[in-house]
C-alpha cells in the first residue's frame, strides 16, 4: 500500500521531531482527524497532538517545518501528470486550503467544481494512510520549486490531456495551421480572461491547462472545435478514429474520474 | 364477372389488343396499370433510402431513412394540396395549372389513380436532394424544402413540359418519363441544397483543396438499392404511358438496356481512365442509364436506348468529376446520376427520335427544355434554401455532425451495438 502525498511530508517532519510512540500517536491523529482537512487545519493538529503527548520540542519550530513540507507536497502534485511519480499516487484531498497559499496566478486559478479523487487507472490504489514502518521506504517527490503551485484539478487533468492528444493527431505545422485558422472560434468558446490563456496553451506541448471560468460546456465547446480542425486537416475518417481512438485511451486511463470525457464528445 | 374478363384479359395480353375489349374493362385494366405503377414508383423510395442510407456514414443512417420516410409523407400530401393544380390544373396561357387544388373537381377513378402516379413523381424529385445534402443537413429544414419541391417547384416545370397547353409541350419539347422534368428538376434541387449547405466537415483539403474520400458504411445496401431503383424504373417508364397499351414492352425493353448498358459504361470509361472499378459507380453508372432513358424511352429504338444508357455512364464518370471539381460535396453523386445525365437523356431523346433521328430543330428543343429547367429549377430552389437557411438554419452544427445526425436530430441511434461512445442527454 502506498502513502498517500499529503500524509507523506507530515511525517517526514514529524520525525524529525518525536519520538517514535508520539510519532505514531501524530500520525493516527492526522489520519483520522486531519487528513482530509483543509490545510489552514495544520496549526489546530499540531496544538492537538502537542496538548495530548508530553513532547518537549518547540511547537512553532515543528509547525514552522510542516508548512514548507506540506508545500512540497502541493508542488509534486501540481506537476502530476497522471502516472504515479515514484510510487505516488495524487488523492485529492483538499490540498489547497484557503489560508495557506498565495494570491492566484491569472491562468491557473482554484476550481470553481467541487474536488474529486484523481484515479489514474493503472494501478489502481486505495488513497488510504499506511503504517509508518513502510513509509519509510517511499521515495519522496522532489521539493518544490515555487510555492505558488495551486493544485491540478482532475477534471483539468483529463480535459488537457484529451487535448493534448487530439492536437497530437495532426502534425506540428498543419497543427499550427489548424489552431490559427480556429483562433477566433477558439476564443469565442471561453469568456475573454480565460481566451488568450488558453489560445497560447493550445500553442505549446504542456500537458496541462487550467481556468476557473472553464466548465465542462466550455470544454465541449473546445473539443469540438479541435475536432473540427481535425475534419478540416486530416480528414472527417481519420479525425474520427483519432477522436474515439482518444475517448478510449482517457477512459482506460481514468476510469472512474469525475469528469467522464464522453461527456465532451 | 368483369373482374375474370379482366384476368383473362390480362393473360392474354399482348396477343389480344386492349382497344378491341370493352371500353369499360379497357378503363379498368388502365385504372390498375396506372395504380399498379404507381405502387411500385413508391417502393422506389425505400431504394433511394437504401442507397443513400448505405453510402452515408453509420452515424447517419437514421438521419438519411427519416428524411426519405418523411419527404415522400410530405410529397404525396402537398401533391394533392397544390401540385396537382399547379400541374395539370386549367392552364393559365402555358404557365400555370388554376383549378383543383386540395382535388377540387378531380373527376373518376382514373383521374385519381393518375394523381397518385404523378405523387410519386413529386415524391422521387423532392427525395433525389436528400441524399445529396445527407450528413449535415437539418431534419425540419429539409422537410420545409421537401413541401416547396412537391408543392411548387416540380410541379410549375411539370405543368409547362407536360401540360397539354403547357407552353413547352407546345413546342413539343420531349420527354416522356421525366429525365428532366422530374430527376433534372430533381438533381438541380439538390444543386442548390448543397451550395447553400456547403461540404461535410473536411470534405475538401483546406490547403490543397483535394477531396477526401468519406467512404458509405453498407455497400450491400447501395446493390440493394439500386436493383430495388431499377425495378421500379420499370415502372415508372412504363406507367408514364397512362394506360395499357402494346407499347409497354418496348418502353420496359428499352429501360433495361439502357440500366445495363449505365452500368457497363461506366466500367469502361473506369477501365480506360485507370481509376478503380467501384461498385458505388456501377450502381450509379445503371442509374444514370435510367434516369437519361426516361425521356425517350417510348419514342427510340432499343439500340438507341443501349447507346443512351452507355454514354450516360460515361456522363456519370465525368459528370461526377466535374461536381468535385467544383468542390461541391454530393453524397450520393445525385447530381450527376440525376441532374447531368439527365440532361443527356433529354437531348438523347431528341437525337435518337424514331423514323426523325438527328433533327437539329428538335434537338435545340430539347436543349432548350432543360436549359429552362435548369434556371427555374436552381433559382426556385437556391431561394427557397437561402431562405430557409437565413429563417431555421439549413445546416447541423459541427458537434451535431460529429455526434451524427442520428443521435442528434432523433436521439436514435442505427446501429447501437457498434456505437463507441456514450453522449450526455442535453
Amino acid at each position: 500500500m502506498l502513502l498517500d502525498a499529503r500524509s507523506y511530508p507530515i511525517q517526514r517532519v514529524l520525525e524529525q521531531y518525536l519520538e517514535p510512540k508520539n510519532l505514531a500517536y501524530a500520525m493516527r491523529l492526522w489520519s483520522t482527524h486531519y487528513i482530509t482537512q483543509p490545510n489552514i487545519s495544520l496549526q489546530r493538529f499540531v496544538d492537538d497532538f502537542y496538548s495530548r503527548q508530553p513532547i518537549t520540542t518547540s511547537s512553532y519550530g515543528l509547525y514552522s517545518d510542516l508548512l514548507p513540507a506540506m508545500m512540497g507536497a502541493l508542488q509534486a502534485r501540481s506537476q502530476f501528470t497522471g502516472e504515479p511519480i515514484d510510487g505516488y499516487e495524487f488523492p485529492d484531498y483538499d490540498l489547497g486550503g484557503p489560508s495557506i497559499m498565495p494570491s492566484t496566478p491569472v491562468t491557473y486559478v482554484a476550481p470553481a467544481a467541487p474536488v474529486t479523487n484523481l484515479q489514474a487507472a493503472p494501478p489502481a490504489v486505495t488513497p488510504t494512510p499506511v503504517p509508518m514502518t513502510q513509509a519509510a521506504q517511499i521515495i519522496p517527490p522532489e521539493a518544490p520549486s515555487t510555492p505558488s503551485a495551486r493544485p491540478k484539478d482532475e477534471r483539468f487533468v483529463i480535459f488537457s490531456s484529451f487535448i493534448r492528444q487530439l492536437l497530437n493527431g495532426v502534425n506540428p505545422e498543419r497543427r499550427e495551421k489548424m489552431l490559427y485558422r480556429n483562433q477566433m472560434e477558439l476564443k469565442a468558446t471561453c469568456k475573454p480572461e480565460a481566451a488568450e490563456p488558453l489560445y497560447s496553451w493550445l500553442q505549446t506541448d504542456s500537458d496541462y491547462f487550467q481556468h476557473g471560468s472553464i466548465g465542462i460546456d466550455e470544454m465541449t465547446a473546445i473539443t469540438h472545435i479541435i475536432y473540427m480542425g481535425l475534419c478540416e486537416y486530416q480528414g472527417p475518417v481519420e479525425a474520427d478514429r483519432i477522436l474515439m481512438k482518444v475517448a478510449g485511451n482517457i477512459n482506460d486511463q481514468y476510469p472512474f474520474a469525475s469528469l467522464d470525457i464522453n461527456q465532451l464528445l | 364477372m368483369k373482374y375474370l374478363m379482366l384476368s383473362v384479359a390480362f393473360l392474354l395480353l399482348p396477343e389480344i389488343s386492349v382497344a378491341a375489349i370493352d371500353p369499360e374493362i379497357n378503363e379498368m385494366i388502365n385504372v390498375m396499370w396506372l395504380t399498379f405503377c404507381a405502387m411500385i414508383v413508391f417502393f422506389m423510395q425505400s431504394a433511394f433510402a437504401l442507397i443513400e442510407g448505405g453510402m452515408s456514414r453509420a452515424k447517419n443512417a437514421v438521419n438519411v431513412m427519416m428524411k426519405n420516410y418523411f419527404d415522400v409523407c410530405i410529397a404525396i400530401l402537398m401533391f394533392g394540396v397544390t401540385g396537382y393544380a399547379i400541374m395539370y390544373g386549367e392552364s393559365i396561357q402555358g404557365w400555370l395549372g388554376a383549378d383543383k387544388f386540395f382535388l377540387d373537381g378531380v373527376e373518376g377513378g382514373r383521374e385519381y389513380a393518375f394523381i397518385l402516379f404523378n405523387s410519386m413523381f413529386a415524391a422521387t424529385a423532392a427525395t433525389i436532394s436528400s441524399g445529396a445534402m445527407a450528413e449535415r443537413t437539418k431534419f425540419h429544414s429539409y422537410a420545409i424544402s421537401a413541401v416547396f419541391v412537391s408543392g411548387l417547384i416540380y410541379p410549375l416545370f411539370a405543368h409547362w413540359a407536360w401540360n397539354p397547353n403547357g407552353w413547352l409541350q407546345r413546342l413539343e419539347f420531349i420527354d416522356f418519363a421525366g429525365s428532366t422534368v422530374v430527376h433534372s428538376v430533381g438533381a438541380w434541387v439538390a444543386l442548390a441544397g448543397i451550395i447553400v449547405v456547403g461540404p461535410r466537415l473536411g470534405r475538401f483539403d483546406p490547403d490543397t483543396f483535394e477531396p477526401r474520400e468519406i467512404r458509405g458504411h453498407n455497400l450491400m445496401l447501395v446493390t440493394l438499392g439500386g436493383f430495388v431503383l431499377w425495378f421500379g424504373f420499370f415502372a415508372f417508364n412504363a406507367g408514364s404511358i397512362d394506360g395499357f397499351s402494346p407499347l409497354v414492352g418496348k418502353i420496359a425493353l428499352n429501360t433495361g438496356y439502357a440500366g445495363a448498358a449505365g452500368a457497363i459504361g461506366v466500367i469502361i470509361i473506369s477501365y480506360l481512365r485507370r481509376i478503380p472499378l467501384l461498385l458505388t459507380s456501377t450502381v450509379n453508372g445503371s442509374l444514370a442509364g435510367l434516369v437519361s432513358v426516361a425521356a425517350g424511352c417510348a419514342t427510340m429504338e432499343p439500340a438507341f436506348a443501349a447507346l443512351t444508357g452507355l454514354i450516360a455512364g460515361a456522363v456519370f464518370s465525368f459528370g461526377r468529376d466535374l461536381i468535385l471539381k467544383m468542390r461541391l460535396d454530393d453524397v450520393v453523386d445525385a447530381v450527376a446520376v440525376h441532374g447531368i445525365s439527365g440532361m443527356w437523356g433529354t437531348v438523347a431523346a431528341g437525337m435518337f427520335f424514331s423514323d426523325d433521328m438527328f433533327n437539329p430543330q428538335r434537338i435545340m428543343i430539347q436543349v432548350f427544355g432543360l436549359v429552362v429547367a435548369l434556371l427555374w429549377a436552381l433559382a426556385a430552389s437556391f431561394t427557397v434554401f437561402s431562405l430557409i437557411n437565413i429563417i431555421f438554419g439549413l445546416r447541423s452544427t459541427g458537434m451535431h455532425e460529429q455526434r451524427g445526425l442520428d443521435y442528434s436530430e432523433h436521439s436514435e441511434i442505427g446501429y447501437p451495438e457498434f456505437q463507441k461512445t456514450t453522449f450526455r442527454a442535453n
